[in-house]
Order: structure tokens, then sequence, then C-alpha cells
């Protein structure tokens, strides 16, 4: 019996209780989502069946339920107030005309996200302002590596810093904002991203990290002018 | 200071740049997500890349909310009443 017992070091254990630790706590947050979700889902089910029955003025709920999310997010993909204004319009007229096709097998957030995700494709300056190509590769030029994340928190609240933060945003390929608005901004699961943008998860994941390497990339570049 | 290795195509530097988020999301399996790791703690470069991704993500995600000023809602809603009293109910 020569042999030393196998002690786990230290660090495995902390390791392992921190990895612990954030399963336990990222469950709970799951879940909790879970629940808040699935109660909004019932309650929409339950406006949508009023609507289909009769009862006309019940789309009224659903439009004060939604209609925040869905002015965000045109706004976002538009950047003009007139284009959101007129996205929020089409959705909500678009959703009342072919509510009968919702069978309610997806969320109804997310077909209502999948006709403004239309919608937005067919405005007048949709497009947002979109950088030149070779801007639009992440890995297109050279990848700046200042480390930006150590200036002070009160830079990062500053009115310009947000500002270029919507700019770097603007700027990216419509497909790929689209991605990145649902998945960063409006808190979506890839699952429900790649049913509103007809593409697999896989595609939808890849298409995420190269939008936020582009915003990275962007605000390097900013972060960098500016400290000049 | 500009990246020297992990700026030419195909290095592999790169090849796990192309994996970064979903080594912050915790998507990897243990071996791969180990490999980065291990990278992470040697490639000074790759730390800077990873820490404002991280950051460029939260700032995303912390964006202000725009809000509809309370006109445009209550242009829309008038004219959704309009067509809600002028259509049938939707049959299912």
């Amino acid at each position: 019996m020569g042999g030393a017992p196998i002690v786990p070091t230290v660090t495995n254990a902390r390791d392992n209780r921190r990895r612990d630790v954030h399963r336990a706590r990222a469950g709970l947050k799951s879940l909790r989502s879970l629940c808040y979700k699935k109660h909004v889902d019932d309650a929409d089910r339950s406006l949508v069946e009023r609507i289909k029955a009769g009862d006309v003025a019940a789309f009224e709920r659903l439009f004060s339920r939604h209609h925040q999310r869905i002015y965000r997010f045109a706004a976002r993909m538009c950047r003009h107030a007139q284009d959101a204004e007129d996205v929020l319009q089409d959705t909500f007229l678009a959703a009342f005309r072919h509510l009968k096709t919702f069978r309610g097998k997806a969320r109804f957030t997310t077909w209502l996200y999948t006709i403004a995700a239309n919608s937005c494709r067919r405005t007048r300056r949709g497009s947002g302002v979109v950088a030149p190509a070779k801007e639009n590769e992440p890995d297109g030029g050279a990848l700046p590596v200042d480390d930006w994340t150590r200036r002070p928190d009160a830079l990062f609240l500053r009115k310009e810093t947000r500002r270029a933060i919507e700019d770097a945003i603007a700027a990216l390929p419509k497909d790929l904002r689209l991605v990145l608005v649902f998945r960063d901004m409006e808190g979506l699961s890839a699952e429900e991203v790649s049913r509103i943008v007809g593409a697999s998860v896989p595609a939808v994941k890849s298409r995420l990290h190269r939008a936020r390497l582009l915003v990275r990339n962007r605000l390097s570049r900013r972060f960098q002018e500016s400290r000049r | 200071m500009k990246a020297k290795p992990s700026s030419s195509r195909g290095t592999p530097c790169l090849r796990r740049l192309a994996r970064l988020s979903a080594y912050i999301e915790r998507e990897l399996p243990s071996p791969a997500r180990e490999t980065i790791r291990r990278h992470m703690a040697r490639c000074a470069d790759c730390r800077v890349v990873l820490r404002t991704l991280k950051k460029t993500i939260a700032l995303c995600r912390q964006a202000p909310k725009i809000d509809p000023p309370r006109a445009v809602s209550k242009r829309v809603l008038e004219v959704l009443r309009r067509e809600l009293a002028r259509c049938r109910p939707p049959v299912s």
C-alpha cells in the first residue's frame, strides 16, 4: 500500500464548486424564464382564441401587450422613427388579418417577430447604414487587440459610447444585425431566432458570432481613436 | 497594438476565435473548452479578444430600451381600431 492517496487539488475542488454554482444559477434562471414564458404564452393563446371566436376587441389587449417590443425591434433594425412606426402598424395589421394561420405551435411573440422582420425588409430605409463589404469580414483586416475593457465604467455609460454601440450595430449587414438584435438585445433563444429567420440553429450561432466580432472590432477602433 | 499571428486567416488563433461565442456561452464540450482555456492562459492577444468580446455582448444586452412615443402608440392603435371595426372577425 505504498501509493499516495489521490487528493483533489484545491484548485480543482474550487473550479468544480464554481461550475456547480454556475449551473445551479443558470438552471434556476432558466426555470424562472420558462415559467414566465409559459404564463405569457398561455395568456396570448387565450386572447387569440377569443379573437378567433369573434371578440375582436381582445386584439387591443394583444397590441398593448406586445407593441413595445415590436417598436423596439423595428427601431433597432430601421433606425428611423417613421419606418419603426410603419413596421409597428404593418405588423399588427398583418397579424390581425392572418390570425387564423396562427396555430399556436410557436410562441405568439415568435410569430409576431417573424411578421415584423418581414415588414422591416420592405421598409424604404430599412437597410440602415451598412459598412463596406471588407469591413464586414470579422477577420478581413488586422484584429485590434487594445484592451478597452479596463477603461473606467463611466466611459461605457456616456452618451457617445451608447451611440457608438448603436452605430456599430447599424453598420452590420442586415442578416447579421437581425440575429444580433434578436439574440443579444431582445433575449430570444437561438432556436426561436432560427424559426424567425428560417435558418438552422448552427447558422444562427455562426451569424451571431460574426456580428458580435464585427461590433467588437468597431468598438475597439472607436476606443483606440478616442484615446489619441 | 495589432495582433500578429491572430490576424491572418487560418492560423490556430483564428480557428479558436471562431468558437469564442460558444466558449463564452458554455456550449462547448469539455475537451474543446479546456483547449481554449489552456490557449487563453498563454496567448495575451486572445485573452484581450475574449475580454472585449464579453464586454461587447454585455454592452449590447444593457443597451437602453427604446419605447415608442405615446403619440405613436395612439396613432397605430387608432388605425387598428378602424381596421377592427371594418373587418369581420378572423375565422379559425
